[in-house]
């Protein structure tokens, strides 16, 4: 083994603990959630949007999986309607769905923070010692390319399911990050 | 299949049509509800209209635009009101665009018009000549859904047909059901191959057709699904009275999908495909009772100075059709540079002709393009020998063109000059 290779094997692990945790997880009350520090999606096309007064439709999944997403056991899809005040210059959250939650006078780092920390996922049932994966998948679309199905409050999973599935036209407008493999035992509750 | 099972299948497709057309048509509004949007609480202050002049639009229109000024701005009322500008004006896109106002709690909205829409069911004028059928005109002038035209096509038919033909057509729902009347009233004029073989079959006729296109499905911008159901009534004026072959009504259906890609700045993509079926039946007191169906579809690709076409159509005819509805391929679209009259002179009951056409751009609208058509046209219980041409020539973006195209044959090189514009 070469010095520089026996270097590369050393450095790769310190590398990969020095780096910034893209996606962290936490356990609470049977539920996972997660937050993504680094992560700024109220961002390019999406903000010159929300300046023109549009109202943009934010799509936010996360799946958990046991087996490197070969299957997914569990899965969560949240909607949100994020807007921009004009005059007083601070962005307005809608969620849709069930229960309508809102905030306004948000920063743009607060209305991010604010549509990650409302994701949730239920973990009851699942082994706690076994190896899990999560992805969170996060998609700005403009609801006249999703034709309505995100507005839509009587959309069901399985075709949100199916609309993450489908290509979108700008790479921009969407984000994925995963972790793993962690056991619920080992995460901070 | 039997009449009453095309009765049903036409009843079941304008059902089906009707109900999806008005489902979605109410469904079809994209925009968030009012209250999702933070600035529903502003008043409008002003409107503007941004890439169209004002006067573009119908008084109608402008007066409703008009009243929504000093009332709250409502995302949901914008939206429908940016829907019904891009029909009015036939464009691709209408955005709402907010400003602040003159003083807080005010804005201006600006509704941004950009793009022309594709149509998928227009048929625009053309004039076109090929150097063995002659010339062919389809003239049209309109107004707010209604048209007038002249035509003498020696081109689509076997016969050359010439007359006049007129319509109406309204759109309802945000264009998605549109009802439509149609008449043409016209002269046949058959050629010496065609006369050869038969006694003249009719020497003209007239068309009312009914008829109603749905959009069920309109995806981006630029994607559309239509399905045109209608009725032809058709009737001959023949050589000798009373023959009973003068009738020729049929149910015509359609179903279209085009879908565009890109921006023509950058590179752009059409795809397009689409389904025919004419069934004349007895019960539509037809005396001519055939099942016609025709499939066409195609890909136009275009980057930087490149183009490529491609297209497949085909179809079959069963039954007892008239002249009128055998395939005439050999014209001015397929089988480029062979002729009809020639490939079969009463008309196919079976036909498939493809094209690959390469274009390089030499000025900014002007192309060089070359071409390669395949196909063959056949009757049932026949067989068809394959035909080839190929050729060269120029057209522009605008919709002229100017081809000369040699048919591969044995022997002798005949070249066919075409040459036309759609506009």
């Amino acid at each position: 083994m070469t010095r520089r290779m026996l270097l590369a094997y050393t450095a790769a692990p310190i590398a990969r603990a020095m780096a910034p945790e893209l996606l962290r997880v936490w356990w609470d009350d049977q539920t996972l959630r997660v937050q993504v520090p680094y992560l700024h999606f109220l961002d390019g096309k999406s903000l010159e949007r929300l300046h023109s007064g549009a109202a943009l439709v934010f799509s936010l999944q996360l799946s958990l999986s046991s087996d490197r997403f070969t299957t997914v056991v569990r899965r969560s899809v949240d909607r949100y309607v994020v807007s921009f005040d004009l005059w007083e210059e601070r962005f307005a959250i809608t969620g849709l769905g069930g229960a309508k939650t809102q905030a306004t006078n948000l920063s743009r780092d607060a209305a991010e923070r604010w549509v990650v920390d409302h994701a949730a996922l239920s973990v009851s049932g699942v082994a706690e010692d076994k190896p899990l994966w999560l992805r969170m998948d996060l998609r700005a679309d403009d609801p006249k390319e999703s034709a309505g199905l995100a507005l839509d409050p009587g959309v069901t999973l399985a075709r949100l399911i199916e609309w993450f599935g489908r290509p979108q036209r700008g790479v921009d407008n969407r984000w994925a990050l995963e972790k793993g493999p962690f056991r619920l035992t080992d995460l901070k509750r | 299949m039997s009449g009453t099972a095309y009765r049903s299948l036409f009843g079941l497709v304008f059902l089906a049509g009707l109900t999806f057309g008005i489902f979605t048509a109410s469904a079809f509004s994209w925009n968030v509800p009012d209250d999702t949007n933070v600035n529903s609480r502003y008043t409008v202050e002003r409107i503007d209209l941004s890439g169209v002049p004002e006067s573009k639009l119908s008084t109608r229109l402008r007066k409703e635009l008009q009243q929504r000024v000093g009332q709250k701005f409502s995302p949901e009322a914008f939206a429908q009101l940016a829907g019904r500008i891009r029909d009015e004006l036939k464009v691709r896109l209408v955005a709402p665009r907010l400003l602040r106002g003159s003083s807080s709690e005010q804005i201006r909205v600006v509704l941004e018009v950009s793009g022309r829409r594709i149509d998928v069911i227009g048929s625009p004028s053309r004039l076109a000549y090929q150097s063995r059928q002659g010339l062919t005109a389809d003239v049209r002038a309109g107004v707010k859904g209604g048209y007038v035209g002249f035509v003498s096509d020696g081109d689509q038919l076997m016969e050359r047909f010439t007359g006049l033909k007129a319509g109406y057509a309204r759109s309802f729902f945000d264009g998605r059901v549109r009802p439509g009347f149609h008449f043409q009233s016209l002269r046949s004029q058959f050629h010496a191959s065609t006369l050869a073989m038969r006694d003249e079959p009719y020497r003209g006729y007239q068309i009312y057709q009914p008829d109603v296109i749905f959009t069920p499905w309109r995806g981006a911008d630029r994607e559309e699904v239509t399905i045109s159901v209608g009725l032809r009534l058709q009737r001959f004026t023949t050589p000798s009275p009373g023959v009973n072959r003068e009738a020729s009504h049929a149910l015509v259906n359609t179903l279209r999908y085009q879908r565009v890609w890109g921006e023509e700045s950058t590179g752009e993509s059409t795809v397009h495909a689409e389904y025919a079926l004419r069934a004349g039946l007895a019960r539509l007191a037809s005396d001519y009772r055939f099942t016609r169906h025709e499939v066409q579809a195609g890909l136009d690709w275009s980057r930087g100075r490149h183009d490529v076409r491609l297209s497949v159509q085909g179809g079959g005819v069963s039954g007892d059709a008239p002249l009128y509805d055998r395939f005439a391929y050999g014209n001015t679209t397929t089988l480029r540079g062979w002729s009809k009259f020639e490939l079969a002179p009463l008309g196919a009951t079976r036909a498939v002709a493809s094209t690959i056409e390469y274009g390089t751009r030499l000025r900014r609208k002007l192309m060089l393009a070359a071409f390669v058509d395949s196909g063959s046209v056949w009757n049932q219980n026949s067989r068809g020998a394959v035909r080839n041409s190929s050729g060269l020539g120029v057209r522009t973006k605008d919709g002229f063109y100017f081809y000369v195209a040699v048919p591969f044959r044995s022997g002798t090189v005949e070249p066919v000059f075409i040459t036309g514009a759609y506009f």
